[in-house]
This record gives structure tokens, C-alpha cells and sequence, in this order.
């Protein structure tokens, strides 16, 4: 089972004003000080909403374009990640939206897990069922889960209420309960 | 507590057992490759925004001639939200729009096959490996792809000939019009139309218009002849959509998206869906161009055919097709109802086309009819 960074939160950058100011300005280096390590989160992220790595990688890169951009817009208190990883959200979305955007290339089972054949089975089930989930249970179920983000980022990044967070959580878990049987999330 | 910790861990397997990590050098390849393309400049930002307040200025002068001389009780109730679009049309030559009658459906075996409106084969893809972001033309024989984090554009046939290039900024995740005669982009805040032909092989700019810029900015529908187009902001969260007549360069609809909300838009941008959510979910069919509700539909909308009167939508026992201004359910299946993969384009036929369960894709017509794809996987 390859984890990739599951739980390892990278932090959210002590990113200094004048680092902020440079970028603003156009100064690529600072730019790059403050996005290079939000690249890997916002890759996880991409790979779940999208399913795909090499679509990931198009979405982060677009995504990253797109910061560059418009970071005169970013205000310097809020958080870059948050920041960055809406942008990100909105890139994958806006790509399941474009038809013809790739064609689907499921991931291989992964064969080291040989020999656990129930729990092998469970994961293939759910994960099977996460894929079905829409777009936006999705993306609060990686936040909350695979990012451990606290309701009050995953809010901000969402736009949406901390309410709401909690609500659409439970929403999707219930989802899955219904849908794959109790002893599957219990 | 622990029942909690045993949900997080196995959810976040699920979702992690495959994920890949960036290969090494990739992050910063990536944030160079972004800075590598040119950034606005302050002062053009600066112009545009001087644009948009001037625009506000005239039109408040206007709003406020109109209701000085035919009185208050007499004014106009539609609302508009943030500053008002900069036009700059300009003379274009406008693709003719012709019927679109195949769509194309991609393969687990990284082909792209497209089809007739009966369902039938038509012809085969395989040559979008190395592609990044292939956007293929809604008729299934054209592609425009581009090389990650690389300019330009360029635009292909199904043999891979490359037919023409765009190395312009400005053309940025091109939506195609149905028509597949041409395209739509933002950049920006800049919603461009853009002709599109294979033979010579053209890409060529028609028209464009400004509105605010965000960095959430993307086209959600360009309609067959790239006049009208809706852009859409901080889609899942509270943004805007915005409807605009490149020929004129009037901005002719603007709606708030709620925080969450996903909201389909038709193909002629003249309709959206507006899920409302728990505790029964509905949509509602809203006017774009009035900001007006139309009608509910009794599900969650997942798209709209290209003229907007069909809605594909889920609801508790399944999948359904329905022509939402009389409420005649065209169509039904037991099955799940997933996202909407391609719309007809022909004035005597309106189709749509979408994802069922996981290897089903449905082709199903406003007169009933429906075909099974099986074995195939869309978008």
C-alpha cells in the first residue's frame, strides 16, 4: 500500500510578507519559495478528483498557471494552501466538465497487497464506491481525510459554512453505508 | 471514537492506495513551467479595471436618465453582480453552424471511438497519447491538445496530423462549441471566441469581451457559433456566472452560484440547473439570460442537452431523461446516472448523451429512444 503523504500535512508556509510582496511584484523565485511545496498536496488531491495521474499533473500545472497569474489577487494573511488547492478543485471540476478531457485509464490493483484477500477486497469495494461519489463529496472527503485539514479550512476553501462541512461529511459517510453495508465503515 | 478512526483510515486508503507521488523534480519543473508564461502586466489590469468603473460610471448615468424620465416605479428589477464587462468586439468571421450527429466516447484502452446518433461506430482515436489536456472536438474528428506547461495549442485530426497551432496566452482550456466549427476561452477575465477549420487548417481569433477575472474563471458553455458564451467563477463556491453576446458585446444574464453549487448550463447558454439539495434533492431549471426560475425537476441535474429542453437527472430509484417544461419523462433505468458526456447538435434531433454505471454509457433522444455503449468509459 503506497500512502502517498496520507496525514503528512506539509505546513502551511510561514510564508513571509516580503516573500508575498516579491511575488506580487512578478519576482518568479519568490513565486516558486512559496508554491513549490504545495505542488504535492495539490497533486493528492488532483489524483483523487481526477483518478488519474497524468490528468493530475495537467490540472496542477494548469492550476499552477493560474496562481501565477493571479497572485496579485492572493492576500497575504490567508493561507496559500487554501489558496492553491481551490484552484486546484476548480481545475479538476472545470475538467470533468470539458468532454473528451482524457479518456479513462483505471489503476492497476495494487499486487503487494497479495495474500489479504478480505481487506484487499474491502478497499477495492469502497474505493470503487468513492469513485461513484460526486465531484464535491469527493473533494471534502480528501480534505477531511486524506489532508486532515480542520473543518475551518476545509470551510474556507470550499466557500461554504463550517455547518455545512460537518453536514456534507456525514452526508457522503452515510452515503457509503448505504450503498456498501454497514460492516464496511463500522 | 475508535469506529471514527477506523472510518478516516480505511476512507483514506481508498483514496490514497493508488495515488502516485510527484516524481522528483516535478514540483518545481511545474511552478517554472507557470512562471515561464507571460504575466499581465499591473498597468494593463489597471486599464481594464479603468475600463470596468468607467463602464459602471456610464451605465449608472444611464440607469439613472432612464429613471429620472419614466419614474422610478417604472425601472427595471434584474440584478447585476460585481462591475460591469468591458466589450471589445470585433469583426470576426463566424463559423456557420452545422449539425453535429456523432460524438465520441473514449476507451479503457486509451482510445477515443466515436459514434453516429444511432449508435453505430464511426471511427477510431488512438493517437492521443503525449497529449495533455486533448479537448476532441464534439463531432469526434478534431483534437486540440498541448504539451504540458508548453505552448502552443495545436489542433490535429484523427491521424494525428498536427493542422494548425495557437501559441496566443489568451487561448486557454478551449471549450468547444457544438457545432465543433468553434471554440470558447477565458483568460484573464477575457472570454474569447475563436473559428476553428480543419481544412486549411485555421485557428483564428473572432471576437472577445471582459469580464472580472478570478482565478477560477472557465467557460461552461459556448454555444454553436461562438456568440454566446457563459463563463462561470468560483464554481462550488458563491460566485457568478456570467452570459455574453460576443456580437455585441452586452453582457445578457448574470446569476449568483451559491456556496457548493454545481450548476449545468446548456450548450446555448440559454439554461442552467440548480441542485437544491437536501432533504429531498431537486433542481431547478433557471433562465440565464432572465435569472428566472422555470421549473423543478425532482432530482439532481447532471446535464442539459444542447438546446437545454432535456434534463438528464438522478433521483431515489434511479436515472432519468426528462423534458422538463411539460414534465414528460422521456426515459428511465434502475441504474446510476452519471456525468453528461455529449449532446446532439441537429434541429430535428436532440440527444444527449452521458455515463451510466461504471462501463455504460447511454445515448438517449428526446423521442425515447435509447442505446447502450457498453464497455466504454467516458471523459
Amino acid at each position: 500500500m503506497t500512502n502517498v503523504g496520507a496525514g503528512q500535512l506539509e505546513t502551511d508556509t510561514s510564508v513571509d510578507e516580503a516573500l508575498i510582496l516579491a511575488a506580487k511584484a512578478g519576482d518568479a523565485q519568490a513565486f516558486e519559495r512559496i508554491m513549490v511545496p504545495l505542488q504535492h498536496p495539490a497533486y493528492r488531491l488532483a489524483q483523487t478528483l481526477l483518478g488519474d495521474p497524468t490528468a493530475a499533473e495537467d490540472a496542477v500545472q494548469e492550476a499552477c498557471c493560474k496562481a501565477w497569474q493571479h497572485f496579485h489577487q492572493f492576500r497575504y494573511g490567508s493561507s496559500a494552501r487554501n489558496w492553491f488547492l481551490t484552484i486546484v478543485a476548480n481545475q479538476c471540476r472545470s475538467m470533468t466538465r470539458t468532454r473528451w478531457w482524457s479518456v479513462e485509464r483505471r489503476a492497476e490493483p495494487n499486487r503487494d497487497q497479495a495474500g489479504h484477500e478480505p481487506l484487499l477486497e474491502t478497499a477495492m469495494v469502497l474505493r470503487e464506491e468513492l469513485r461513484q461519489l460526486p465531484f464535491d463529496q469527493r473533494l471534502i472527503l480528501h480534505l477531511h481525510f486524506c489532508e486532515d485539514l480542520p473543518q475551518e479550512e476545509i470551510a474556507a476553501i470550499l466557500g461554504i459554512a463550517r455547518g455545512t462541512v460537518k453536514s456534507r461529511v456525514h452526508r457522503a459517510i452515510r452515503r457509503l453505508r448505504r450503498n456498501l453495508g454497514p460492516e464496511v465503515l463500522s | 471514537m475508535r469506529d471514527d478512526d477506523l472510518i478516516r483510515r480505511r476512507i483514506r486508503d481508498a483514496l490514497l492506495t493508488d495515488a502516485r507521488p510527484l516524481p522528483a523534480g516535478r514540483d518545481r519543473a511545474i511552478v517554472r513551467a507557470a512562471t515561464a508564461r507571460p504575466r499581465p502586466a499591473r498597468a494593463r489590469r489597471l486599464r481594464r479595471w479603468s475600463l470596468s468603473l468607467a463602464a459602471v460610471a456610464v451605465a449608472a448615468c444611464l440607469v439613472a436618465g432612464i429613471v429620472w424620465t419614466r419614474g422610478l416605479g417604472e425601472s427595471g428589477h434584474r440584478h447585476h453582480h460585481g462591475p460591469a464587462p468591458a466589450a471589445t468586439p470585433t469583426p470576426s468571421p463566424t463559423p456557420s453552424p452545422q449539425a453535429a450527429t456523432d460524438f465520441a466516447v473514449g476507451t479503457s484502452d486509451q482510445a477515443m471511438t466515436w459514434y453516429d446518433d444511432q449508435g453505430h461506430e464511426v471511427g477510431t482515436w488512438a493517437n492521443l497519447k503525449g497529449a495533455s489536456q486533448p479537448q476532441v472536438s464534439p463531432d469526434g474528428r478534431l483534437v486540440l491538445g498541448i504539451h504540458l506547461g508548453t505552448l502552443p495549442w495545436y489542433l490535429s485530426d484523427a491521424s494525428g496530423r498536427i493542422l494548425a497551432q495557437e501559441s496566443s496566452p489568451s487561448f486557454a482550456s478551449p471549450t468547444w462549441a457544438e457545432s465543433s466549427s468553434a471554440v470558447c476561452t477565458i483568460s484573464d477575465g477575457v472570454v474569447r471566441a475563436w473559428s476553428v477549420q480543419a481544412s486549411p487548417g485555421r485557428i483564428v481569433p473572432m471576437a472577445s469581451m471582459t469580464v472580472p477575472s478570478t482565478p477560477d474563471e472557465v467557460v461552461v458553455s459556448c454555444d454553436p457559433t461562438g456568440t454566446t458564451v457563459v463563463a462561470a467563477y468560483q464554481i462550488g463556491g458563491p460566485g457568478s456566472l456570467y452570459r455574453v453576446d460576443l456580437s455585441t458585446g452586452r453582457l445578457t444574464g448574470t446569476i449568483a452560484i451559491p456556496a457548493g453549487a454545481n450548476m449545468p448550463v446548456s450548450a446555448n447558454g440559454r439554461y442552467a440547473s440548480l441542485s437544491t439539495g437536501a432533504p429531498t434533492p431537486s433542481s431547478t431549471i433557471i433562465d440565464v439570460a432572465g435569472d428566472e426560475r422555470l421549473a423543478t425537476v425532482p432530482g439532481d441535474v447532471v446535464g442539459l442537452s444542447a438546446d437545454g429542453t432535456l434534463a438528464v437527472y438522478s433521483r431515489g430509484d434511479g436515472c432519468a431523461v426528462e423534458r422538463w417544461q411539460t414534465g414528460q419523462t422521456v426515459w428511465t433505468s434502475p441504474g446510476s446516472c452519471g456525468a453528461l458526456a455529449a449532446t446532439l447538435y441537429q434541429p430535428d434531433l436532440d440527444g444527449i448523451v452521458f455515463q451510466g454505471g461504471p462501463s455504460d454509457v447511454w445515448l438517449v433522444t428526446g423521442q425515447g429512444g435509447a442505446v447502450n455503449i457498453s464497455g466504454s468509459a467516458v471523459w
